[in-house]
C-alpha cells in the first residue's frame, strides 16, 4: 500500500470515527432532552384505568385545590397593589416640589 | 488773604471728603449696590435646586415602578402555567411600559424649566397608573390565564373518564351515576371557561377611571368560577368512590 494511500485510509477512519462520536453525542443529548420531556409528560394524565382512576382523580383534586388557593392569593395582590397605591398623595408630592 | 487760603482750603477739604463718605457709605452698607445681582443669583440658585429636587423624586418614582415591572416580569417568565405565547404577549406589555417610563425619565433629566419638569413628573402617574392599573390589570390576566390552564387539564382529565366510563360500560357495568357525574363537570367546565372569557375582557377594558366598577365585576365572576371548579371538585369526589366501589366488585 502506498504511502497516499495510508494517508487517505486514516482520513477516511478519522472521519468515521467523528461522525460516530458525533451521532453518539447527539443521541445522547436527544436522550436527555426526551428524558426531560418524559418527566414533564409525567404530569400529564396517563391513562385512566379501574385500578388508577382513584389515585389519579385524587391528584387532580389536589392540584385543583393548590390553584385555586393561589387564583384566591393573586386576587387578593391585585386588589392590595391597587388599593396601597398612593396616586393622589403622589401628585400632591409632586405639586408641592 | 488769609481769608481766601482758608475758603480755599475748606472747599478742597470738603470736596476731598465727598469720595469718602461714599465710600464708607458702600462699606457700611454693601448690599445698596449690589442688591439687585445678588439676588438674582440666588434666585437662580433656588430655581436650580428645585429643578434637581424634582429631578430626584421624578427618578425615584420612575425607578420604584421600573424594580415593581421588572419583578412582574420575572414572575410571567417563572409561571409554569402560561404558553408562551401568554408569556410573550404579557411580557412585551410590560417591557413596553419600562420602555416608556425609561424614556419619561430621559425627558425628565433634560428639563431646563421646573414647570416643564413638575408637568412631566406628574405623567410618571396620570399617564400610565402601574400601581393603580397597569399590575393589578397583568396579575388578573396571569390569574385568569392560569385558570383557563386548569380548565383546559380538566378537560382533558374528563375525555380519559369518558374513555374510562365507556370502557365499563362495555363490560356491562351500570355507569349511569358516573356519567351523570361526568355530564355535570363537563357542563361546569363550559361555564367556567364562558365566564373567564368574559372577565379576560372586562380585564383588558380596566383604565384609570373604572377600575373599582370593573374589578368588582371580574372577582364576581372569579367567585362564580371559583364555586364551579369546587362543583367539579365535588363530581370528582364522587366519582372516585364510584370507581373505588367498581374497583372492589372487580374479580
Amino acid at each position: 500500500m502506498s504511502k497516499a494511500n495510508l494517508i487517505l485510509l486514516g482520513a477516511i477512519i478519522t472521519v468515521l470515527i467523528a461522525s460516530s462520536a458525533y451521532l453518539l453525542l447527539s443521541k445522547t443529548n436527544n436522550t436527555n432532552l426526551s428524558g426531560q420531556n418524559g418527566g414533564d409528560n409525567q404530569n400529564q394524565i396517563q391513562t385512566i384505568t379501574t385500578d388508577n382512576a382513584d389515585e389519579s382523580l385524587s391528584q387532580t383534586e389536589t392540584e385543583m385545590t393548590t390553584e385555586l388557593n393561589q387564583a384566591d392569593v393573586d386576587i387578593k395582590e391585585a386588589q392590595d397593589t391597587n388599593t396601597t397605591s398612593s396616586t393622589q398623595e403622589d401628585l400632591n408630592s409632586i405639586n408641592s416640589l | 488773604m488769609s481769608k481766601l487760603i482758608i475758603i480755599f482750603l475748606a472747599v478742597v477739604f470738603g470736596f476731598s471728603q465727598i469720595p469718602k463718605v461714599n465710600a464708607q457709605n458702600t462699606i457700611l452698607n454693601p448690599n445698596k449696590t449690589t442688591r439687585p445681582i445678588l439676588n438674582s443669583t440666588r434666585s437662580a440658585e433656588n430655581q436650580e435646586k428645585r429643578l434637581d429636587k424634582i429631578k430626584e423624586h421624578a427618578k425615584r418614582l420612575i425607578e420604584n415602578r421600573i424594580s415593581s415591572l421588572n419583578n412582574l416580569l420575572q414572575r410571567i417568565n417563572n409561571n409554569s402555567k402560561l404558553s408562551t405565547e401568554e408569556k410573550t404577549l404579557l411580557s412585551s406589555q410590560v417591557q413596553a411600559e419600562i420602555d416608556a417610563l425609561n424614556l419619561l425619565k430621559a425627558k425628565i433629566e433634560a428639563d431646563t424649566d421646573i414647570e416643564t419638569a413638575r408637568q412631566n413628573t406628574r405623567k410618571i402617574i396620570t399617564d400610565h397608573y402601574i400601581y393603580r392599573v397597569f399590575i393589578p390589570k397583568i396579575q388578573l390576566l396571569i390569574t385568569i390565564d392560569n385558570l383557563q390552564a386548569l380548565s383546559v387539564k380538566l378537560s382533558e382529565t374528563t375525555v380519559k373518564i369518558q374513555e374510562l366510563i365507556d370502557r365499563i360500560g362495555d363490560e356491562g357495568k351500570d355507569t349511569t351515576l358516573l356519567q351523570s357525574l361526568l355530564d355535570d363537570a363537563n357542563s361546569q367546565l363550559s361555564s367556567i371557561n364562558t365566564t373567564l372569557t368574559n372577565a379576560k375582557a372586562k380585564v383588558m377594558a380596566i383604565n384609570a377611571t373604572n377600575f373599582q366598577r370593573q374589578f368588582a365585576q371580574i372577582k364576581q365572576d372569579l367567585a362564580s368560577v371559583r364555586n364551579s371548579f369546587a362543583k367539579i371538585k365535588n363530581d370528582i369526589g364522587q366519582m372516585r368512590t364510584n370507581f373505588r366501589g367498581l374497583n372492589k366488585s372487580t374479580p
